[in-house]
């Protein structure tokens, strides 16, 4: 579930970065900052979901309006 | 509360790093081998004995260009790369499919160097970042990095309290699985910095692989297999052009590439480009200069400007670290050592934690048996690796493809061995005849090496010395693990 | 050259770390003055370190100053526990 989460997330952070205008630079800068959120998203995830089942399954909701939206 | 987050964290903690951990050991162990692929394949070619720091002479450079013509003149693809500190010889190579293979040529005379067929250090360091696979096992190997990325940091949550105060404390007196803690807590504290740098730098070497820069919704459609338009199809000229004298090109080269050295060259039907050598520094760029074929003008030079590209560059050489002296090579290798240690020793504490609850399970029978696998089986196969090299004729047809296949095998006889005492449910004699099996064959290598080529050991003793200490240092841990279990068997 | 410096500034401030926690390392209490020299050289000699490192080397002098970070505190790690065995 932490990764089902935390992956969209940080594709759409990578995909955020990567469509503002500078090219194939920008799509590197997206990658480096995606991929270091990408194990803290993760351990975040895994750690709140214990706690705060309401906000990962509201995330996920998002993620699914997000992946049908773009 | 906080126990509770403790609890979770180290249930992720735990299970992530037991589940990749068994894959980032092979990963880990052949990285660290890698770090010196260059001095393994001198070690295995001992018929290359052309000393370092050689001069380059024009000789050579135009020997290389008539042998780059002449197989280019058969359809090859070569390309050219120049001695260096590391490899002192000329390489005319091309691409079979598996390996990069060629001819070496003396720098000082443009002679062939008659080398025997080796798989050499390359195939640990394709073995390191695609397990054999492919590009499937690159992806693989990109989800163990976050995985294990994941798993650190978990760790540093479970341990966050006592990282600062503990991070030099060791009990070596105090009980079996505290021991093993404190030497899992304090090799992986004390090398955190370098081995969340060589993981999350790794993954970034192809991070596209993972975090492509294409919409979610498109992983999802098949992809089409490539065609070639018809347009774009152009018949090959018949005879390749032929080369200019590449030694006043290679000076033009440096003078453009602002004085880095040249690393190797590419050949294209109606240009040849010169690229900047990976070991000028630590920015790993591919920053070329382009001549025109066959006048050898110039046309231009291609560097890659940019904060971001530079970043990205020294992520790259980071990772790589061509650009390393020896002295840094070795702390690398260190390094790289204790970062294994850390996660085979997190394995050996993760089965340790449950042998009394689940020893008698399946589950946990078929998990050790892995671990031995990992653990003792990849260095047995790496040292039988090492041994064919010497055993097997040097003009044997073939022998690279042996080398391998002597790997794999010895590898799948470890994990049947491993297998049927675990069926046995005796585990300790698992671990007993295949760390015997690492003292034989690390002990056995130098003596190997000074029988089988006494001459190479004389002319290259430092490289001998080195990878045969290594050897030997395997034996040494080996027998020293394996007392140890004797000592707790009693 | 550079790695000895920093791995002999790392051991001194691993010693005064390890003299900070009398308790964890089986030392006798220190001073009240003595401790805030221990937590001076605790911070001191690593930044010392670091400046050196990379003054003479850049990006690979950072590189040897966590190698010797690590390689330090092995050594230093190993030496307290045969101690106290």
């Amino acid at each position: 579930m932490a990764c089902l989460v935390s992956y969209p997330v940080a594709h759409f952070v990578m995909m955020d970065i990567a469509g503002m205008p500078g090219g194939n630079a920008m799509v590197q800068l997206g990658q480096i900052i995606a991929l270091a959120c990408l194990p803290v998203l993760i351990v975040l995830c895994f750690s709140a979901y214990a706690a705060l089942p309401g906000v990962c399954i509201a995330g996920c909701v998002a993620i699914i309006v997000g992946l049908l939206v773009s | 509360m906080r126990e509770t987050l403790r609890t979770r964290m180290g249930w992720l903690h735990g299970w992530a790093g037991f589940l990749v951990g068994l894959l980032a050991v092979c990963i880990f162990m052949t990285g660290t081998l890698s770090v010196f692929d260059t001095e393994i394949t001198r070690w295995m070619q001992p018929e290359n004995q052309v000393p370092a720091n050689a001069p380059l002479t024009g000789t050579a450079l135009n020997a290389a260009s008539s042998l780059i013509h002449e197989q280019q003149v058969h359809g090859a693809s070569v390309f050219l790369t120049l001695p260096s500190a590391r490899s002192p010889t000329i390489d005319v190579l091309h691409y079979d499919g598996r390996q990069f293979v060629g001819t070496l040529l003396d720098p000082r005379t443009g002679t062939p160097v008659p080398v025997r067929a080796t798989m050499g250090g390359t195939f640990f360091f394709s073995f390191h970042y695609t397990l054999l696979e492919g590009t499937t096992g690159t992806r693989i190997v990109n989800i163990v990095g976050v995985i294990l990325l994941v798993a650190i940091g978990s760790g540093i949550v479970i341990h966050i309290r006592a990282l600062v105060p503990d991070i030099i404390r060791l009990r070596l007196s105090a009980a079996r699985l505290r021991g093993w803690l404190d030497a899992h807590l304090l090799v992986g504290v004390l090398f955190l910095p370098f081995t969340i740098m060589i993981i999350y730098t790794g993954v970034l070497v192809n991070v596209g692989l993972i975090l492509p820069a294409t919409p979610l919704t498109d992983l999802f459609v098949h992809e089409k297999p490539q065609t070639i338009p018809a347009s774009d199809t152009r018949a090959a000229p018949d005879i390749p052009l032929p080369l200019p004298p590449l030694a006043p090109l290679l000076a033009t080269a440096r003078n453009s590439l602002q004085g880095r050295d040249a690393g190797f060259i590419l050949f294209s039907p109606d240009h040849l480009s010169i690229y900047a050598s990976d070991a000028s520094g630590p920015f790993l760029t591919r920053d070329h200069v382009d001549f025109h074929l066959p006048d050898g003008h110039l046309l231009g030079t291609t560097t890659t400007p940019g904060h971001i590209a530079h970043t990205m560059q020294v992520m790259h050489g980071l990772h790589y670290a061509r650009f390393a002296c020896l002295d840094l090579r070795w702390l690398y290798f260190v390094s790289g050592l204790c970062a294994t240690a850390m996660i085979a020793s997190g394995l050996v504490l993760f089965l340790m934690k449950r042998r009394s609850r689940s020893g008698h399970r399946i589950g946990f029978r078929v998990g050790e048996s892995l671990t031995i696998t990992t653990l003792t089986g990849l260095p047995v196969s790496i040292l039988a690796f090492l041994w064919c090299n010497r055993l097997l004729p040097a003009s044997m047809v073939g022998r690279d493809r042996m080398e391998v296949a002597c790997f794999l095998g010895i590898w799948i006889l470890c994990t049947g061995h491993a297998s049927l005492c675990a069926s046995g449910r005796c585990m300790n004699r698992a671990w007993g005849p295949q760390l015997r099996l690492i003292a034989l064959l690390g002990g056995g290598l130098p003596v190997l090496d000074i029988l089988a080529c006494p001459r190479a050991v004389y002319n290259l003793p430092a490289i001998h010395a080195a990878i045969d200490g290594t050897g030997l240092l395997a034996a040494v841990i080996a027998l020293s693990v394996r007392r140890r279990l004797e000592g707790d068997g009693k | 050259m550079i790695f000895f410096a920093t791995f002999l500034l790392w051991l001194l401030a691993f010693s005064c770390h390890a003299r900070l926690h009398p308790y964890r390392y089986g030392f006798t209490m220190l001073a009240i003055r003595e401790q805030r020299m221990a937590i001076t050289g605790r911070i001191a000699f690593p930044t010392i370190a670091l400046a050196l490192a990379t003054r003479m080397d850049g990006v690979t002098g950072v590189l040897i100053w966590f190698a010797s970070l690590s390689i330090a505190g092995l050594c230093i790690a190993l030496w307290l526990a045969s101690r106290r065995k």
